[in-house]
């Protein structure tokens, strides 16, 4: 065909246009680029270097990661060591429910889902050097797979109720050190802390000379159905303020216990009705056979 | 609502409390009873709760009530 423009001849002009020039993507992957026209190419793959997790979520508190393409992780559930570096303290609520199973329901109804935020093996608080907040971990790593934890520092508890179930049903749970533990001075600090800890076998306080406050230790030890000994070497008469109840029912639902004393808390606790019905374990012994304190 | 006996008193020179067993070779000083509440229940005296109770003098196990536990 032959086109005139007026009277001059005109060359046909033919423009192909591409049917697509720009694709919004949203993900690293390999895309159909075949129907796009691009240059030839069959495929295009989209690969963001870096790769990983760059950004988080918050909301007043951290909610978890967001990898390269978005997607929100929630948590790290292949976290199994926690190593507290630089904190000295913990406030109001700190760590509460922070690493636990996800619970529905209340009281005796509570059931649990199978999510589990994390699989915490071993915790170190490096540096703590105190607790002063009311409920700082309470119920923090309930029902994780916990082996260890570790307050190396860790020498006075002021916040009443921190460490409520803090370890409730770690069922693997054979180590705890609260080697430098000095002074509680606060109620119910110890509530449930180790309920259901079924590997636990010994627990040793041996710093700890102040024990101010009622109910300490109240169910601390519930259910620690492999429970052996636990041991007060550095409790002295002057202990235990107006308080005569810290180790209300310590030894709940535990068979076959001994607890161990300084000789001179004989004559202080040897007819405190909690320490006389065996803290309400069964069958439990209570030998005031450590060196006396001053 | 249940009983049982504390046996306070020394083996090999080490005094000891010993709750619902007596050890044989122990030199007892004193024997104390203990009531237990029955399973799910608390004993109530003065706005109090109890799970176990070792009397007073001058009390008497009927100036505690046994009560449900409540969540």
């Amino acid at each position: 065909m032959t086109l005139y423009k007026g009277t001059q001849k005109v060359c046909p002009i033919v423009t192909i246009e591409p049917t697509l020039t720009t694709k919004t993507i949203t993900q690293n992957g390999t895309y159909n680029a075949s129907s796009d026209n691009a240059d030839g190419y069959s495929s295009v793959t989209v690969n963001v270097s870096g790769g990983g997790t760059k950004y988080g979520a918050t909301g007043g508190t951290f909610l978890g990661d967001v990898d390269a393409d978005g997607v929100l992780q929630v948590t790290n559930t292949s976290l199994t060591t926690l190593n507290f570096t630089g904190v000295k303290d913990i406030a109001d609520r700190g760590l509460m429910f922070r690493f636990c199973y996800v619970g529905i329901g209340s009281g005796s109804n509570m059931t649990y889902t199978e999510f589990r935020g994390f699989n915490i093996e071993y915790a170190t608080f490096t540096d703590l050097e105190q607790i002063s907040g009311e409920r700082a971990c309470h119920y923090a790593f309930e029902r994780n797979p916990l082996i260890s934890i570790s307050f190396p520092k860790l020498e006075t508890i002021s916040g009443p109720y921190a460490c409520t179930g803090m370890c409730c049903n770690c069922t693997s749970l054979t180590t705890v050190d609260l080697s430098n533990l000095t002074s509680i001075s606060a109620n119910n600090v110890f509530r449930l802390t180790f309920d259901g800890c079924t590997s636990l076998t010994s627990v040793v306080f041996s710093k700890l000379s102040v024990m101010d406050g009622s109910n300490i230790m109240y169910r601390a030890f519930k259910g620690c159905t492999s429970l052996q000994t636990l041991s007060f070497p550095t409790l002295n008469s002057n202990s235990f303020g107006s308080s005569t109840n810290q180790f209300s029912q310590m030894l709940n639902n535990v068979t076959g216990c001994t607890v161990h004393f300084p000789s001179n808390l004989q004559s202080v606790i040897g007819s405190w009705s909690d320490v006389t019905s065996g803290f309400g374990g069964t069958n439990t012994t209570v030998l005031f056979d450590l060196p006396a304190t001053t | 609502m249940q009983t049982k006996i504390t046996y306070k008193g020394y083996i090999d020179g080490v005094y000891g409390i010993y709750c619902g067993f007596c050890p044989e070779n122990i030199e007892i000083e004193e024997e104390v009873t203990v009531y237990y509440p029955d399973e799910n229940k608390v004993f109530i005296k003065d706005g109090e709760e109890y799970d176990a109770v070792v009397l007073k003098e001058g009390e008497s196990i009927s100036d505690y009530d046994e009560v449900e536990v409540t969540e």
